[in-house]
């Protein structure tokens, strides 16, 4: 070849190796991977229009005992969009408390939260999306975790491909690794990184960093089962919590789709009424194990608290000496 | 005959064929209905002395005890759109006999529809956005005596009617009977001595007369807002001293006829919430008055690498009707919630008079243990404290001073003081 031409291809040579480089950087918004897994979601978000579940949480604090707590949660889709109710049921000063939540496009969720006391409907600001939810290992925001649909909420990269499947089990499913970190600067994580299945994408398990990148949480996905001929959901979801010492264990059952929610009924004005419903389902009779470890009748409750506040008065009047 | 048995009585037949004409409607459907509630052991242990002598000049020991009871009951049909809720109250006290009372809080069917929903029957509404005072609050009256900060409230009757929109929700209320404030009796603490008995009211047909309120509210991007007028008897009473027929005067409730507008609202920008309520009332007899409360409130949520959130509350007080506690007051208060799965909370505020006329201040610890059992701790403290009594011609007697909780101040005016009220109370409650 003469000069020219030697040129001229050496030059193409350089921009194809140049425009690789540069797909390379870029491979964060045109990878085929995440771009496959980002369809394959999509289309299944949109097959159901809603369900609801029961959870059962068993919460262990760092050298403590056990505590249950029960929530009833209802979610309804309208796109890629969901809206929410997590109404508990159980230890019973907690009945019809209840959170709604209103996904939004740009990842900060709208909460509010219904007071039964005194009929009150609060709106919060999205900084409770980081409170941990009724003293358990999850946040508010951990909530949409279990929801592969809302990952459109993060910016997504793949990191790598291995074996998974669920605990106690060979490891044999495909996963893929992707990191995701939110979009939202209300979130109380800097990064995740979760692994899930490229056949079923199914959520194996998610690890959490904070705000200064450490690990803090890591959450196992347990006993997939299908629903409705099509919608696999887990029925354990386990949330270990290094920088508590906590541990979480949700059990979530009586998975129930496409009930006919109404719009209406995830309206804020309507949360107090909503919070009250037990839909056609009946609760899972209450764990009665720790019932009544305190049987005091009523005179010994009497006379117990006259005690505790002459000795609390005493106390307090020799404060004041 | 106390002010709660006079109450209750004449809901009695309203109550009962409430019961049996629900009975009959509710026995042709079969129905998983839900009974829950609480029962509460509830100890108060003041400081001092009441200001007071009581009758008898016979003191109490300053200790009250008091147990209280209330149950619930909530059944929905067809799909949740049709619903009865049923809630009832019943305390009773060692020594105060006006503080041993009951109510009902609620009885009420509600029919719900896409766009609208119809609630008759005595229920709770709540309007408002602040915290240190709900100034726009005014559906339900004020059940005083059970608590001293005006949270708890009496069932009100009422038809109510919501239009759900897309311009907002409009909820219409028509109030057909009016409920009296409670107050405690000679023997009680914490508030005046008000002769219930004898309320005087501005309408003619007393708690008979029909009161309505309107109410719009909508969420225009952040911001939450309600626009509400309320027509009616008020639900604050002036005290006055007004003699009836005998020989000592006594300090009597007064409900006059008000219009009122009011606006409450809030903000949520980003990790601030802003609020505000503010009130315009106008009434026949005394003029117009204006009430406004507002603040803003912030939440630290996991602080120091914890678990625990904490929330601070500023709010700032203004009123300039007639016999106002918060006149121009500054409430800081701070929520410090554990997150421990035992709902385990420490909450304190403080309100304090920027005239350096008296301050509150409040603190409670409350958490939950074996599932079923909540105990609380709460001490509260009046500093001079003051409300002002319309002045009057008769002169006050030793012996009514003396009941009522009265100072008469250097400038004759008559003016009521609780410092002597500082108490502690331990609350024990156990849930079904």
């Amino acid at each position: 070849m003469d000069k020219q031409s030697w040129k001229k291809s050496t030059l193409s040579l350089v921009l194809v190796f140049a425009s690789g480089l540069l797909q390379q950087n870029l491979f964060a918004a045109s990878d085929p991977k995440i771009d496959a897994v980002m369809s394959d979601l999509n289309a299944k978000a949109e097959s159901f229009s809603d369900v609801r579940a029961d959870i059962t949480f068993i919460q262990k604090n760092e050298g403590g005992a056990e505590k249950v707590i029960k929530v009833r949660s209802y979610t309804m889709r309208a796109g890629k969009l969901a809206k929410n109710i997590i109404v508990a049921s159980f230890p019973p000063d907690l009945k019809r408390i209840s959170r709604l939540a209103h996904g939004s496009e740009t990842g900060v969720d709208e909460l509010w939260v219904f007071q039964p006391k005194n009929r009150r409907v609060k709106h919060l600001s999205p900084q409770s999306n980081a409170t941990y939810f009724l003293g358990t290992e999850f946040t508010m925001e951990d909530w949409d975790v279990q929801q592969p649909q809302n990952l459109f909420k993060y910016d997504l990269r793949y990191l790598s491909s291995e074996g998974c499947g669920e605990q106690g089990e060979a490891q044999t499913q495909q996963c893929y690794v992707i990191e995701r970190i939110p979009k939202s600067k209300f979130s109380g994580y800097s990064r995740q990184v979760m692994w899930i299945d490229s056949k079923l994408l199914r959520t194996y398990r998610i690890d959490f960093y904070d705000k200064q990148a450490v690990f803090v949480k890591t959450l196992r996905f347990d006993d997939y089962r299908e629903y409705a001929g099509k919608y696999w959901r887990p029925s354990v979801l386990y949330m270990i919590n290094k920088k508590t010492g906590g541990t979480t264990r949700a059990i979530w059952t009586n998975y129930q789709f496409n009930n006919g929610f109404v719009a209406t009924a995830f309206d804020p004005i309507n949360l107090d009424r909503y919070s009250l419903m037990q839909t056609s389902l009946k609760e899972d009779p209450i764990d009665d194990e720790d019932a009544g470890q305190l049987p005091m009748e009523v005179n010994q409750m009497i006379e117990a608290s006259k005690s505790i506040l002459n000795s609390l008065m005493k106390a307090i009047k020799s404060l004041g000496n | 005959m106390d002010i709660s048995r006079r109450t209750a009585l004449k809901l009695k037949p309203i109550a009962l064929s409430g019961i049996a004409l629900s009975t009959l409607f509710f026995s042709a459907y079969s129905f998983a209905g839900e009974w829950r509630g609480f029962s509460q052991a509830q100890a108060r242990s003041f400081f001092n002395d009441p200001m007071q002598t009581t009758p008898n000049n016979t003191p109490t020991d300053n200790q009250y005890i008091s147990l209280m009871l209330q149950p619930e009951y909530y059944t929905d049909w067809d799909e949740g759109s049709q619903s009865f809720t049923f809630v009832g109250m019943i305390r009773v006290d060692e020594h105060d006999e006006e503080r041993s009372h009951n109510d009902i809080r609620e009885f009420s069917y509600l029919k719900a529809d896409v766009d609208w929903e119809l609630k008759a029957g005595v229920s709770r509404v709540f309007w408002g956005v602040t915290e240190s005072r709900h100034l726009v609050d005014i559906i339900n009256q004020t059940d005083f005596v059970e608590n001293p900060t005006g949270d708890d409230k009496l069932g009100q009757p009422m038809a109510q009617l919501t239009l759900l929109r897309d311009y907002g929700n409009i909820g219409l209320f028509v109030l057909p009977y009016f409920r009296e404030r409670t107050f405690r009796g000679p023997l009680g603490r914490l508030g005046p001595n008000v002769d219930t008995e004898n309320p005087i009211y501005e309408a003619k047909n007393e708690e008979e007369h029909g009161d309505w309120a309107v109410r719009w509210s909508n969420s225009l991007g952040p911001v939450d807002i309600g626009v509400s007028h309320f027509d009616g008897t008020n639900r604050q009473p002036i005290l006055t001293f007004e003699p009836v027929l005998r020989e000592i005067p006594t300090i009597r409730p007064r409900y006059d006829l008000i219009e009122q507008n009011s606006i409450d609202a809030q903000a949520t920008l980003g990790s601030w919430i802003v609020k505000t309520e503010m009130l315009h009332q106008s009434r026949d007899r005394e003029g117009n008055g204006f009430g406004f409360v507002g603040g803003t409130e912030y939440t630290f949520v996991g602080v120091l690498n914890s678990k625990y959130d904490i929330t601070l509350f500023n709010e700032y007080l203004f009123d300039d009707r007639e016999q106002q506690t918060f006149q121009n007051d500054l409430f800081m208060g701070m929520r410090f919630v554990f997150n421990d799965a035992s709902s385990t909370e420490l909450r304190a505020g403080t309100i304090n008079d920027m005239d350096g006329e008296g301050a509150i201040a409040s603190m409670e610890l409350s958490t939950r243990f074996a599932n079923f059992w909540k105990v609380s701790l709460l001490g509260r403290m009046f500093d001079d404290t003051r409300l002002e009594i319309p002045p009057i011609d008769v002169t006050v007697p030793a012996s009514i001073s003396g009941t009522t909780d009265l100072l008469v101040t250097t400038d004759g005016e008559t003016v009521l003081a609780t410092d002597q009220d500082d108490y502690v109370q331990l609350t024990i409650e156990h849930h079904f």
